[in-house]
Protein backbone atom coordinates (compact mmCIF):
# COMPACT_ATOMS: atom_id res chain seq x y z
CA UNK A 1 0.00 0.00 0.00
CA UNK A 2 0.88 3.53 -0.66
CA UNK A 3 -0.54 6.40 1.08
CA UNK A 4 -0.74 10.19 0.47
CA UNK A 5 -2.89 11.59 3.30
CA UNK A 6 -2.94 14.94 2.04
CA UNK A 7 -5.35 15.65 -1.10
CA UNK A 8 -6.77 19.22 -0.22
CA UNK A 9 -10.57 19.60 -0.10
CA UNK A 10 -11.71 22.15 -2.11
CA UNK A 11 -13.01 24.57 0.39
CA UNK A 12 -11.74 26.05 3.95
CA UNK A 13 -14.92 26.20 5.59
CA UNK A 14 -18.03 24.88 5.84
CA UNK A 15 -19.90 25.78 2.46
CA UNK A 16 -20.15 23.14 -0.31
CA UNK A 17 -17.95 22.88 -3.22
CA UNK A 18 -18.93 23.78 -6.51
CA UNK A 19 -19.40 20.71 -9.78
CA UNK A 20 -15.78 22.24 -11.17
CA UNK A 21 -13.97 22.05 -7.89
CA UNK A 22 -15.74 17.97 -7.50
CA UNK A 23 -14.34 17.93 -11.13
CA UNK A 24 -10.62 18.71 -10.35
CA UNK A 25 -10.51 16.81 -7.37
CA UNK A 26 -11.64 13.78 -9.21
CA UNK A 27 -9.20 14.49 -11.72
CA UNK A 28 -6.18 14.92 -9.16
CA UNK A 29 -7.55 11.35 -7.37
CA UNK A 30 -7.52 9.58 -11.27
CA UNK A 31 -4.02 10.75 -11.51
CA UNK A 32 -3.06 9.55 -7.86
CA UNK A 33 -4.64 6.63 -9.02
CA UNK A 34 -2.48 6.37 -12.15
CA UNK A 35 0.71 6.75 -9.87
CA UNK A 36 -0.42 3.78 -7.80
CA UNK A 37 -1.54 5.29 -4.81
CA UNK A 38 -3.80 2.93 -2.84
CA UNK A 39 -4.78 5.11 0.44
CA UNK A 40 -6.27 8.50 -0.22
CA UNK A 41 -7.10 10.82 2.81
CA UNK A 42 -9.03 13.83 2.01
CA UNK A 43 -7.88 16.85 4.15
CA UNK A 44 -10.12 19.54 4.99
CA UNK A 45 -7.68 22.69 6.47
CA UNK A 46 -9.79 24.74 8.85
CA UNK A 47 -8.47 27.92 10.44
CA UNK A 48 -8.53 28.76 14.00
CA UNK A 49 -11.05 31.26 13.78
CA UNK A 50 -13.42 29.42 12.21
CA UNK A 51 -16.53 28.45 14.14
CA UNK A 52 -17.57 25.03 14.30
CA UNK A 53 -21.16 24.37 13.68
CA UNK A 54 -23.27 22.34 16.11
CA UNK A 55 -24.45 19.42 14.12
CA UNK A 56 -22.38 17.47 11.71
CA UNK A 57 -18.64 18.98 11.84
CA UNK A 58 -17.59 16.95 8.94
CA UNK A 59 -17.88 19.06 5.55
CA UNK A 60 -15.94 15.79 3.38
CA UNK A 61 -18.85 13.90 1.84
CA UNK A 62 -17.72 10.89 0.00
CA UNK A 63 -20.33 10.33 -1.81
CA UNK A 64 -19.40 12.75 -4.20
CA UNK A 65 -16.07 10.97 -5.14
CA UNK A 66 -17.93 7.67 -4.95
CA UNK A 67 -16.69 6.18 -8.14
CA UNK A 68 -13.09 6.52 -6.34
CA UNK A 69 -14.20 4.10 -3.33
CA UNK A 70 -13.58 1.20 -5.32
CA UNK A 71 -10.40 2.01 -6.77
CA UNK A 72 -8.61 3.91 -3.67
CA UNK A 73 -8.88 3.69 -0.18
CA UNK A 74 -10.33 6.84 0.84
CA UNK A 75 -10.08 8.54 4.31
CA UNK A 76 -11.37 12.10 5.87
CA UNK A 77 -8.98 13.91 7.62
CA UNK A 78 -8.85 17.54 9.41
CA UNK A 79 -6.04 19.97 9.73
CA UNK A 80 -6.03 22.67 12.40
CA UNK A 81 -4.28 25.40 11.94
CA UNK A 82 -3.31 26.45 15.42
CA UNK A 83 -1.52 30.52 15.89
CA UNK A 84 -2.38 30.86 19.83
CA UNK A 85 -1.74 28.12 22.32
CA UNK A 86 -4.66 28.67 24.35
CA UNK A 87 -7.69 28.16 21.78
CA UNK A 88 -7.31 25.10 20.71
CA UNK A 89 -10.59 23.82 22.12
CA UNK A 90 -11.92 22.65 18.66
CA UNK A 91 -9.81 19.83 18.57
CA UNK A 92 -12.04 18.14 21.33
CA UNK A 93 -15.27 18.65 19.18
CA UNK A 94 -13.01 17.44 16.05
CA UNK A 95 -11.91 14.07 17.26
CA UNK A 96 -14.73 11.62 16.78
CA UNK A 97 -15.61 12.81 13.17
CA UNK A 98 -12.42 12.25 11.10
CA UNK A 99 -10.35 9.36 10.38
CA UNK A 100 -7.21 11.55 10.85
CA UNK A 101 -6.47 14.88 13.22
CA UNK A 102 -3.46 17.20 12.58
CA UNK A 103 -2.39 20.67 13.38
CA UNK A 104 -0.38 23.55 11.37
CA UNK A 105 1.85 24.90 14.54
CA UNK A 106 2.45 28.37 14.00
CA UNK A 107 4.77 28.79 16.68
CA UNK A 108 6.94 27.45 18.46
CA UNK A 109 4.84 27.18 21.73
CA UNK A 110 2.09 25.86 19.31
CA UNK A 111 4.78 23.10 18.42
CA UNK A 112 5.73 22.35 21.73
CA UNK A 113 1.81 22.10 22.72
CA UNK A 114 1.44 19.90 19.24
CA UNK A 115 4.55 17.75 20.45
CA UNK A 116 3.65 16.86 23.61
CA UNK A 117 -0.19 17.16 24.80
CA UNK A 118 -2.95 16.93 22.09
CA UNK A 119 -4.66 14.23 20.97
CA UNK A 120 -3.46 14.07 17.31
CA UNK A 121 -2.16 11.65 14.19
CA UNK A 122 0.06 14.41 12.61
CA UNK A 123 2.06 17.69 12.72
CA UNK A 124 1.96 19.31 9.03
CA UNK A 125 4.42 22.20 8.80
CA UNK A 126 5.17 24.29 6.26
CA UNK A 127 8.21 23.22 5.06
CA UNK A 128 7.94 25.57 1.94
CA UNK A 129 8.05 28.72 3.56
CA UNK A 130 10.74 29.40 5.88
CA UNK A 131 10.03 28.25 8.87
CA UNK A 132 9.23 30.97 12.51
CA UNK A 133 11.75 28.72 14.64
CA UNK A 134 14.26 26.27 14.76
CA UNK A 135 13.62 22.31 14.88
CA UNK A 136 15.11 21.34 18.09
CA UNK A 137 15.81 17.60 18.38
CA UNK A 138 13.97 17.45 22.15
CA UNK A 139 10.51 18.61 20.73
CA UNK A 140 10.61 17.19 17.71
CA UNK A 141 11.31 13.93 19.59
CA UNK A 142 8.67 14.15 22.33
CA UNK A 143 5.92 14.01 19.44
CA UNK A 144 7.83 11.15 18.07
CA UNK A 145 8.14 9.00 21.08
CA UNK A 146 4.53 9.39 21.24
CA UNK A 147 3.44 8.02 18.05
CA UNK A 148 2.68 11.34 16.76
CA UNK A 149 4.39 11.95 12.77
CA UNK A 150 5.67 14.63 11.07
CA UNK A 151 4.23 15.42 7.54
CA UNK A 152 6.25 16.81 4.68
CA UNK A 153 4.12 18.15 2.04
CA UNK A 154 6.46 18.42 -1.15
CA UNK A 155 3.37 19.52 -3.58
CA UNK A 156 3.87 23.30 -3.16
CA UNK A 157 7.74 23.24 -3.76
CA UNK A 158 7.57 21.74 -7.55
CA UNK A 159 6.55 24.71 -8.73
CA UNK A 160 8.61 27.41 -6.77
CA UNK A 161 12.25 27.89 -6.81
CA UNK A 162 11.81 29.85 -3.42
CA UNK A 163 10.03 27.49 -1.81
CA UNK A 164 12.11 24.47 -3.21
CA UNK A 165 15.18 26.21 -1.70
CA UNK A 166 13.34 26.49 1.76
CA UNK A 167 12.18 22.94 1.39
CA UNK A 168 15.06 21.46 0.88
CA UNK A 169 16.60 23.37 3.71
CA UNK A 170 13.72 22.44 6.01
CA UNK A 171 13.61 19.09 5.52
CA UNK A 172 17.11 18.46 6.22
CA UNK A 173 16.77 20.15 9.26
CA UNK A 174 13.46 18.30 9.97
CA UNK A 175 15.92 14.80 9.38
CA UNK A 176 18.35 16.07 11.74
CA UNK A 177 16.23 16.96 14.42
CA UNK A 178 14.03 13.78 14.12
CA UNK A 179 16.93 11.51 13.91
CA UNK A 180 15.60 10.01 11.15
CA UNK A 181 12.42 8.39 12.52
CA UNK A 182 8.66 9.58 12.34
CA UNK A 183 8.35 11.42 8.99
CA UNK A 184 5.17 10.95 6.79
CA UNK A 185 5.70 12.13 2.97
CA UNK A 186 2.04 13.59 1.60
CA UNK A 187 1.85 15.38 -1.43
CA UNK A 188 -0.80 18.69 -0.01
CA UNK A 189 -1.29 20.15 -3.25
CA UNK A 190 -4.32 20.47 -5.60
CA UNK A 191 -2.49 21.36 -9.14
CA UNK A 192 -2.55 18.27 -10.15
CA UNK A 193 0.58 18.65 -11.94
CA UNK A 194 2.38 18.64 -8.82
CA UNK A 195 1.62 14.98 -8.20
CA UNK A 196 4.55 12.78 -8.24
CA UNK A 197 4.66 8.66 -7.95
CA UNK A 198 6.03 7.72 -4.74
CA UNK A 199 9.35 6.49 -6.13
CA UNK A 200 10.53 10.15 -7.52
CA UNK A 201 9.10 11.67 -3.55
CA UNK A 202 11.08 8.83 -2.01
CA UNK A 203 13.66 9.68 -3.89
CA UNK A 204 14.14 13.14 -3.59
CA UNK A 205 14.56 12.11 0.42
CA UNK A 206 17.07 9.86 -0.28
CA UNK A 207 18.94 12.89 -2.31
CA UNK A 208 17.74 14.51 0.74
CA UNK A 209 20.17 12.52 3.02
CA UNK A 210 17.76 9.72 4.40
CA UNK A 211 18.50 6.13 3.68
CA UNK A 212 16.32 4.42 1.24
CA UNK A 213 14.28 2.13 3.49
CA UNK A 214 13.21 5.19 5.77
CA UNK A 215 12.78 6.87 2.95
CA UNK A 216 10.31 4.05 1.61
CA UNK A 217 8.44 4.09 4.78
CA UNK A 218 7.30 7.76 4.85
CA UNK A 219 4.56 6.19 2.07
CA UNK A 220 3.99 3.15 3.25
CA UNK A 221 4.23 2.53 6.85
CA UNK A 222 4.47 5.39 9.19
CA UNK A 223 0.99 6.60 7.24
CA UNK A 224 -0.36 3.24 8.00
CA UNK A 225 0.78 3.94 11.37
CA UNK A 226 -1.07 7.35 11.54
CA UNK A 227 -4.32 5.52 10.37
CA UNK A 228 -4.10 2.47 12.63
CA UNK A 229 -4.23 5.57 15.08
CA UNK A 230 -7.06 7.48 13.74
CA UNK A 231 -8.77 4.30 13.71
CA UNK A 232 -8.03 3.09 17.43
CA UNK A 233 -9.27 6.15 18.10
CA UNK A 234 -12.55 5.89 16.65
CA UNK A 235 -13.35 2.12 16.71
CA UNK A 236 -11.33 0.96 19.39
CA UNK A 237 -12.09 -0.46 23.31
CA UNK A 238 -9.24 2.03 25.57
CA UNK A 239 -7.35 2.96 22.58
CA UNK A 240 -5.98 -0.53 22.08
CA UNK A 241 -7.49 -3.14 20.86
CA UNK A 242 -9.78 -3.38 17.84
CA UNK A 243 -11.21 -7.00 16.79
CA UNK A 244 -11.35 -7.81 12.90
CA UNK A 245 -9.68 -9.12 9.60
CA UNK A 246 -8.37 -5.81 8.07
CA UNK A 247 -8.60 -3.14 10.04
CA UNK A 248 -7.35 -0.32 8.10
CA UNK A 249 -9.84 -1.33 5.12
CA UNK A 250 -12.75 -2.90 6.86
CA UNK A 251 -15.28 -1.10 5.08
CA UNK A 252 -15.14 -1.23 1.67
CA UNK A 253 -13.60 -3.59 -0.59
CA UNK A 254 -10.66 -1.89 -2.94
CA UNK A 255 -9.83 -3.49 -5.81
CA UNK A 256 -6.58 -5.76 -5.86
CA UNK A 257 -6.16 -8.77 -3.29
CA UNK A 258 -6.83 -7.79 -0.05
CA UNK A 259 -3.82 -7.71 2.70
CA UNK A 260 -3.80 -10.96 5.06
CA UNK A 261 -5.64 -11.11 8.25
CA UNK A 262 -3.75 -9.17 10.94
CA UNK A 263 -4.81 -7.50 14.20
CA UNK A 264 -4.55 -4.40 15.49
CA UNK A 265 -2.73 -6.36 18.68
CA UNK A 266 0.17 -7.43 16.00
CA UNK A 267 1.14 -3.73 15.03
CA UNK A 268 1.68 -2.61 18.43
CA UNK B 1 37.95 -6.32 -18.70
CA UNK B 2 35.61 -4.33 -16.55
CA UNK B 3 31.95 -2.69 -17.80
CA UNK B 4 31.56 0.60 -17.27
CA UNK B 5 28.13 0.44 -15.36
CA UNK B 6 25.36 2.54 -16.19
CA UNK B 7 21.81 2.42 -15.22
CA UNK B 8 18.81 2.64 -17.19
CA UNK B 9 15.74 4.83 -16.20
CA UNK B 10 12.39 4.23 -17.78
CA UNK B 11 10.43 7.47 -17.85
CA UNK B 12 6.44 8.18 -18.43
CA UNK B 13 5.74 11.74 -19.34
CA UNK B 14 2.28 12.28 -18.50
CA UNK B 15 0.59 15.66 -20.14
CA UNK B 16 -2.24 17.52 -17.93
CA UNK B 17 -6.00 16.00 -18.51
CA UNK B 18 -8.16 18.15 -21.53
CA UNK B 19 -10.31 20.12 -19.53
CA UNK B 20 -12.32 20.33 -22.57
CA UNK B 21 -12.63 16.61 -23.25
CA UNK B 22 -16.12 15.61 -23.83
CA UNK B 23 -17.45 13.03 -21.41
CA UNK B 24 -14.93 14.58 -19.18
CA UNK B 25 -17.44 13.62 -15.81
CA UNK B 26 -18.07 9.99 -17.22
CA UNK B 27 -14.33 8.75 -18.31
CA UNK B 28 -13.27 9.51 -14.91
CA UNK B 29 -16.56 7.47 -13.54
CA UNK B 30 -13.98 3.73 -14.79
CA UNK B 31 -10.14 3.44 -14.20
CA UNK B 32 -9.49 2.81 -18.16
CA UNK B 33 -11.78 5.59 -18.66
CA UNK B 34 -9.01 7.85 -16.60
CA UNK B 35 -6.36 5.84 -18.07
CA UNK B 36 -7.07 7.02 -21.25
CA UNK B 37 -7.78 10.64 -19.80
CA UNK B 38 -4.58 10.49 -18.96
CA UNK B 39 -2.57 8.98 -21.40
CA UNK B 40 -3.50 11.14 -24.32
CA UNK B 41 -1.01 11.96 -27.22
CA UNK B 42 0.51 15.19 -26.09
CA UNK B 43 -0.48 18.38 -28.12
CA UNK B 44 3.25 19.60 -28.78
CA UNK B 45 6.15 17.66 -30.51
CA UNK B 46 8.64 16.05 -27.80
CA UNK B 47 11.61 14.69 -29.59
CA UNK B 48 14.29 13.16 -27.52
CA UNK B 49 16.79 15.98 -27.53
CA UNK B 50 14.10 17.83 -25.65
CA UNK B 51 13.75 15.71 -23.11
CA UNK B 52 17.65 15.79 -22.66
CA UNK B 53 17.90 19.37 -22.57
CA UNK B 54 15.04 19.69 -20.39
CA UNK B 55 16.84 17.29 -17.78
CA UNK B 56 20.20 18.76 -17.98
CA UNK B 57 18.52 22.32 -17.05
CA UNK B 58 16.62 20.89 -14.25
CA UNK B 59 20.20 19.44 -13.06
CA UNK B 60 21.53 22.71 -13.36
CA UNK B 61 18.99 24.90 -11.78
CA UNK B 62 18.69 22.31 -8.80
CA UNK B 63 21.81 20.81 -8.26
CA UNK B 64 24.08 23.50 -9.90
CA UNK B 65 27.29 22.93 -11.62
CA UNK B 66 27.74 19.89 -9.37
CA UNK B 67 24.52 18.48 -10.36
CA UNK B 68 25.26 18.93 -13.93
CA UNK B 69 28.90 17.97 -13.83
CA UNK B 70 28.04 14.35 -12.12
CA UNK B 71 25.12 14.06 -13.87
CA UNK B 72 25.25 15.30 -17.00
CA UNK B 73 28.00 13.05 -18.21
CA UNK B 74 26.46 10.10 -20.02
CA UNK B 75 23.38 11.22 -19.92
CA UNK B 76 21.56 10.04 -23.33
CA UNK B 77 17.62 9.17 -24.61
CA UNK B 78 17.91 6.12 -26.03
CA UNK B 79 14.67 5.14 -26.85
CA UNK B 80 11.35 7.56 -26.89
CA UNK B 81 7.89 7.24 -28.22
CA UNK B 82 6.08 10.37 -28.55
CA UNK B 83 2.52 8.25 -28.58
CA UNK B 84 2.79 6.28 -25.68
CA UNK B 85 5.25 8.94 -23.76
CA UNK B 86 7.77 6.40 -22.56
CA UNK B 87 11.34 6.31 -22.81
CA UNK B 88 14.45 5.16 -21.85
CA UNK B 89 17.55 7.40 -20.74
CA UNK B 90 20.98 6.26 -19.75
CA UNK B 91 22.70 8.02 -16.68
CA UNK B 92 25.51 6.99 -14.99
CA UNK B 93 25.02 4.72 -11.67
CA UNK B 94 26.74 7.12 -9.19
CA UNK B 95 24.34 9.86 -10.20
CA UNK B 96 21.21 8.30 -10.95
CA UNK B 97 19.14 9.22 -7.60
CA UNK B 98 20.28 12.68 -8.41
CA UNK B 99 19.19 12.64 -12.08
CA UNK B 100 15.88 11.17 -10.89
CA UNK B 101 15.39 13.81 -8.60
CA UNK B 102 15.73 16.13 -11.20
CA UNK B 103 13.78 14.46 -13.55
CA UNK B 104 10.94 14.88 -10.51
CA UNK B 105 11.61 18.71 -10.47
CA UNK B 106 10.83 18.96 -14.14
CA UNK B 107 7.78 20.91 -14.58
CA UNK B 108 7.66 21.98 -18.46
CA UNK B 109 8.79 20.99 -21.50
CA UNK B 110 8.82 23.49 -24.01
CA UNK B 111 6.69 25.71 -22.20
CA UNK B 112 4.36 23.21 -21.92
CA UNK B 113 3.30 21.63 -18.62
CA UNK B 114 4.12 17.83 -17.95
CA UNK B 115 4.74 15.67 -15.20
CA UNK B 116 7.79 13.04 -15.80
CA UNK B 117 7.35 10.37 -13.58
CA UNK B 118 10.44 7.73 -13.38
CA UNK B 119 8.98 3.93 -13.79
CA UNK B 120 11.58 1.63 -12.99
CA UNK B 121 15.37 1.71 -12.75
CA UNK B 122 17.61 -0.71 -14.39
CA UNK B 123 20.90 -1.88 -14.78
CA UNK B 124 20.51 -3.56 -18.11
CA UNK B 125 18.91 -2.30 -21.34
CA UNK B 126 17.60 -5.51 -21.52
CA UNK B 127 14.95 -4.93 -18.68
CA UNK B 128 14.58 -1.89 -19.06
CA UNK B 129 12.76 -2.33 -22.42
CA UNK B 130 10.79 -5.58 -21.15
CA UNK B 131 8.97 -3.14 -18.38
CA UNK B 132 8.30 -0.68 -21.47
CA UNK B 133 7.30 -3.26 -23.47
CA UNK B 134 5.31 -4.61 -20.72
CA UNK B 135 3.71 -1.55 -19.67
CA UNK B 136 3.20 0.06 -23.30
CA UNK B 137 1.11 -3.52 -23.76
CA UNK B 138 -0.90 -3.11 -20.53
CA UNK B 139 -1.87 0.13 -21.09
CA UNK B 140 -3.11 -0.81 -24.69
CA UNK B 141 -5.17 -3.89 -23.63
CA UNK B 142 -6.84 -1.58 -20.78
CA UNK B 143 -7.37 1.32 -23.54
CA UNK B 144 -8.97 -0.99 -26.17
CA UNK B 145 -11.31 -2.04 -23.51
CA UNK B 146 -12.84 1.34 -23.43
CA UNK B 147 -14.43 3.30 -25.76
CA UNK B 148 -13.29 6.86 -25.18
CA UNK B 149 -9.37 4.73 -25.71
CA UNK B 150 -10.58 3.37 -28.78
CA UNK B 151 -8.26 5.90 -31.07
CA UNK B 152 -5.31 4.81 -28.83
CA UNK B 153 -5.57 1.30 -29.20
CA UNK B 154 -2.55 -0.61 -30.36
CA UNK B 155 -0.60 2.59 -30.27
CA UNK B 156 1.94 -0.17 -28.03
CA UNK B 157 2.13 -2.26 -30.19
CA UNK B 158 4.86 -0.55 -32.27
CA UNK B 159 8.01 -2.60 -31.58
CA UNK B 160 10.98 -1.14 -29.79
CA UNK B 161 14.22 -0.74 -31.25
CA UNK B 162 16.69 0.34 -29.02
CA UNK B 163 20.67 0.80 -30.47
CA UNK B 164 22.79 -1.59 -28.26
CA UNK B 165 26.03 0.28 -27.65
CA UNK B 166 29.56 -1.02 -26.86
CA UNK B 167 29.53 -1.06 -23.40
CA UNK B 168 32.26 -3.83 -22.73
CA UNK B 169 35.29 -0.82 -22.61
CA UNK B 170 37.52 -1.23 -20.32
Amino acid sequence: MICDLNVPWPRTDYSSPTGSEILSLKKQLAILEELGYTHIALNFTLDQGVKLPSGNVNPIDLKLVQEFQSRLKIFTRVTLIIDDVSSHQGLSKLNTSFDLISVIPRSEKALQLAASNLEIDLISLPFHQRLPFYLKHKTVCSATDRGVLFEINYGDMISDDLKRRNFFGNVKGLIRASRKRGMVLSSGTSDPLSLRGSFDAVNLLVVLGLDYSRAQATVTEQPTKALLNGRLRLKSHKQAVVMGTDILNDSENIGHKRRKVETIVDRI
Amino acid sequence: MVRIKNRYVVFNVIYPIDETAESLEAALKTKSGSLSLIHQPPAIAITPKVVVQAIRQSLQTNFGDYGNGVGGGVLTVKYFSEKSSLGIIKVSRESTRLVCAAIMLITRLQASPVTIRVLRVSGSVKKAEEMLIKRGKGLSIILSKNSVGQSLDSLFDQDVHIEKDSDEEQ
